[in-house]
């Protein structure tokens, strides 16, 4: 059991020594106000260190996953403006609305299973070849749509 | 004013109701000319003929007997008819009966010879005849004959005779045909006047003890003889749910008809004259028949018994029963036969006159003196000092000749209801109004009712109202009418009515307002009163606003019951209604077009987001296989998707579901089918590219 660390542990843990290095530059207690400024630098330049290692994790990625990512974003985009569009007109043809965004969600979660099924350090799906995932991802795609088409009205 | 108008007509309404009830009233009347015009208005010839010979018989001996109406119209139209049914050789008996029983009525033209051949092909079908209604149209139709001077003789007189005389039974009926076990009054009829025919056909005498045999019959018939409560006599069936039931009307006349025509060949029947006069009676008691055939049969039975050699009904009848002492009436009486002719020499005797309510006689014996110019009997009442009222007059007829006796049925006492009416005078009217304990202080207002002068009294719910007269006959007797009411109508409609009591010497009524309070409902303001004295002796009844009272009364308490709700104008409710507004459901406030558009640019944004994407991230068709055929398939895929994915813009567009699904199954199938093969491939290939 390893245990998550936030910048903002508690005294006992982090007098336990069990968090990463990283984060026990935090000395003992002995003055509050000065603990929080350097809790603070430290934020700031540690969430600019997760970014960066994020962005290079990324990149690393296989092209076909990041094409799977993108699609992903690109319909959550569209239902955050279907959404949008709802807040400012109400939402009178309540079908209509429900209908769209759940497109767009359904389509984003099949994604998503798509891409946990075709990627390869996924050691639960080994033996499931990629073209199978699309099938089925693309029958689900279609069985969703029909539904959708039915209750936009 | 309808209301008030229909108070007296309903009490007097009740007294007819009353009257009418009452039995052994004479209210007979003989025939008249009401039975004249009757006649005319039921007896309309269509295009100038009858439907059919039987109702032109009908038709034209009601008019005969009555003489009215004129044949020459008829006869045009029907003696051809008439002429045809007599040559024609397939007329059955009853064919025969309705044309020749025509031809004396409308003096058709027809030759010896023509009945000379129909005379021979009677005889035929009495031979064969074996019903009576047979016998009976052929035997009447053969008299018929006879009576156009033309020579026809019964040859198996006896014969005939004995046949028809076998149907009868014991109890004086008649069967229709030895196979028909029901016997019938009607037959009866039917078959004594076919009898009389057949003996007066006869060329040789009948024999004397078959006659007798059927007096005898006839008056065993008579004992059957039913009676209504006035004293009418008839005859009915046994049975009335039989197959040829045909009612009292219709069997008595026929009755009426075979008795008199058979005692018109036979000599003296041994019926008493009151049975006669009884049946007379029935007839008479009909008044005005609706229907041609009841109309018929009264005139045609009464034309029977006007001349029939048992006896004569003599009718005792009265031409008024209403009589005025203010306009000096005479008690009338009519004695005459059925149709109004003529009566032999006789005295009416009043022998008895008592009023109606309490039975006492205040006239016995009186002789009515006889005016030849009117032939009428006649009494001066006037003279008599009789008061007004209702009374009961019993009459008897004495013949001046003894011989009549024999030939005329006067039918002993008769009984008649009469009334006398008069001016009744309401004298020492007063009315007041006093208060309760001071009643012998009162000071009274006098009361004129024969003019038109109204008072006006004012009043405390502590105080009582009073009203008193006498009323008085022409003979200054205290006269008690049906009824004396006193009504108070309030301003909002509400009416309360009072009967008066009375004493001997006069009527009055006290009105106590202290105990009639909660009837008035607590109602105060202007109450009109009326007075409304009335009785079928009263020629002056009259419903007269005496003035007005003004109530002043408490105001009610919490639980004081409504005044009833006045009745409304009953077609106030087919009146227009208040027009209903419909409110319709406001539809759903839509967005401006202008923001749904932007709304539309801005979802397609990402789309075009995820191609700029893909592109940067560098997307390529290197994976797409390069021979043809796995090429083939894939494009078929991916036609395949882009197929479904039209057929579901169609769906949202047009089509419905089950079209849909029906493409969509087949698409499926294909797009299964194709993908597989593709899919396939693509594993493959990309297997042989990592083991590689």
């Amino acid at each position: 059991y390893k245990p998550l660390c936030f910048p903002l542990a508690s005294t006992a843990e982090r007098r336990g020594g069990r968090c990463p290095s990283a984060l026990t530059r935090l000395g003992p207690f002995s003055d509050s106000g000065k603990q929080e400024l350097i809790m603070a630098k430290s934020n700031a330049s540690d969430a600019q260190a997760l970014v960066r290692s994020l962005r290079s994790a990324y990149a690393a990625t296989p092209t076909n996953l990041k094409i799977i990512d993108l699609y992903v974003v690109f319909a959550i985009a569209t239902a955050i403006i279907q959404v949008v569009y709802m807040g400012i007109v109400g939402s009178f043809p309540f079908n209509s609305f429900l209908s769209g965004v759940l497109s767009c969600v359904g389509t984003a979660v099949l994604a998503v299973c798509l891409r946990i099924q075709v990627n390869k350090e996924n050691k639960e799906f080994k033996d499931l070849p990629p073209e199978r995932a699309f099938a089925d991802f693309v029958l689900c795609n279609l069985v969703l749509h029909l539904v959708i088409m039915n209750f936009l009205g | 004013m309808a209301r008030n108008r229909g108070f007296v007509v309903g009490f007097a309404a009740l007294i007819c109701a009353a009257l009418l009830s009452i039995s052994a009233a004479a209210s007979i009347r003989p025939i008249s000319d009401a039975h004249r015009s009757a006649a005319l208005e039921l007896f309309v010839p269509v295009d100038g003929s009858f439907p059919s010979l039987e109702e032109t018989y009908e038709a034209l001996r009601t008019f005969q007997i009555l003489g009215v109406g004129k044949t020459s119209d008829i006869s045009g139209a029907t003696c051809p008819v008439v002429l045809d049914k007599l040559r024609s050789s397939t007329s059955s008996p009853k064919e025969f009966f309705n044309a020749l029983r025509l031809i004396g009525i409308l003096g058709c033209q027809i030759g010896s010879q023509t009945f000379e051949n129909v005379a021979s092909h009677l005889q035929a079908l009495i031979k064969d005849a074996d019903s009576l209604m047979d016998l009976y149209y052929s035997v009447i139709s053969l008299l018929h004959i006879k009576g156009q001077g033309v020579s026809a003789v019964l040859s198996d007189a006896e014969g005939v005779f004995h046949s028809i005389k076998a149907l009868s039974q014991s109890d004086g009926r008649w069967r229709y045909d030895s196979n028909n076990a029901e016997s019938s009054t009607y037959a009866a009829g039917i078959a004594l006047e076919a009898l009389a025919s057949v003996v007066s056909l006869a060329d040789a005498e009948v024999d004397q003890s078959k006659i007798g045999i059927v007096k005898h019959d006839i008056e065993k018939l008579f004992d059957s003889i039913k009676s209504y409560d006035d004293g009418t006599l008839y005859f009915d069936e046994k049975h009335v749910d039989g197959s040829e039931y045909k009612g009292p009307l219709t069997t008595t006349a026929s009755v009426v008809r075979g008795v008199t025509a058979f005692a018109a060949v036979a000599g003296k029947l041994n019926i008493p004259g009151d049975k006669m006069l009884g049946l007379a009676k029935f007839f008479l008691s009909i008044g005005v028949p609706g229907s041609t055939k009841d109309l018929f049969h009264q005139i045609d039975a009464l034309s029977c018994l006007e001349s029939n050699r048992i006896s004569i009904p003599l009718i005792l009848s009265l031409p008024a029963t209403v009589l005025s002492l203010t306009s000096k009436d005479q008690l009338k009486v009519e004695v005459t036969t059925v149709f109004g002719s003529a009566a032999p020499p006789l005295t009416v005797n009043l022998v008895q006159a008592s009023s109606y309510d309490k039975n006492t006689p205040v006239l016995e014996n009186q002789e009515l003196q006889f005016d030849t110019e009117n032939n009428i009997h006649y009494l001066d009442i006037l003279p008599l000092k009789i008061d007004v009222g209702m009374y009961t007059l019993e009459f008897e007829i004495s013949l001046h000749d003894p011989e009549n006796l024999n030939i005329y049925a006067t039918g002993g006492r008769t009984n008649a209801l009469a009334f006398l009416t008069g001016t009744i005078k309401v004298d020492k009217a007063q009315i007041g109004v006093f208060d309760s304990d001071a009643e012998s202080a009162a000071t009274m207002q006098k009361l004129d009712l024969s003019q038109d002068n109204r008072i006006s009294l004012a009043a405390n719910h502590l105080q009582r109202m009073r009203l008193t007269f006498q009323l008085v006959t022409p003979l200054g007797h205290n006269f008690k009418p049906h009824q004396v009411f006193l009504k108070l109508r309030h301003e909002s409609k509400v009416e309360h009515i009072f009967a008066l009591e009375s004493s001997a010497r006069q009527f009055k009524i006290i009105l106590d307002f202290l105990g009639l309070v909660e009837k008035f409902y607590y109602l105060s303001g202007r109450y009109e009163i009326e007075l409304a004295i009335g009785d079928a002796a009263m020629e002056n009844s009259f419903l007269r606003v005496l003035g007005y009272i003004d109530l002043d009364l408490p105001e009610p308490p919490e639980k004081a019951s409504r005044p009833p709700p006045q009745p409304v104008d009953p077609y106030s409710r087919f009146g227009p209604k208040p027009e209903i507004s419909h409110i319709f459901r406001s539809p759903e406030k839509r967005p401006p077009k202008e923001l749904s558009f932007a709304f539309l640019a801005l979802t397609l944004v990402p789309l075009v987001g995820f191609l700029i994407g893909l592109l940067r991230l560098g997307v390529n068709f290197k994976g797409f296989p390069s021979s043809s055929v796995p090429a083939l398939f894939s494009i078929l895929f991916h036609a395949g998707i882009a197929a479904v994915l039209l057929l579901y813009g169609l769906f949202w567009l047009k089509l419905d579901l089950f079209t849909t699904l029906k493409a969509l199954g087949l698409l499926g199938v294909f797009l299964i089918f194709v993908g597989h093969r593709t899919l396939s491939h693509h594993a493959s290939t990309s297997a042989k590219l990592k083991t590689n």
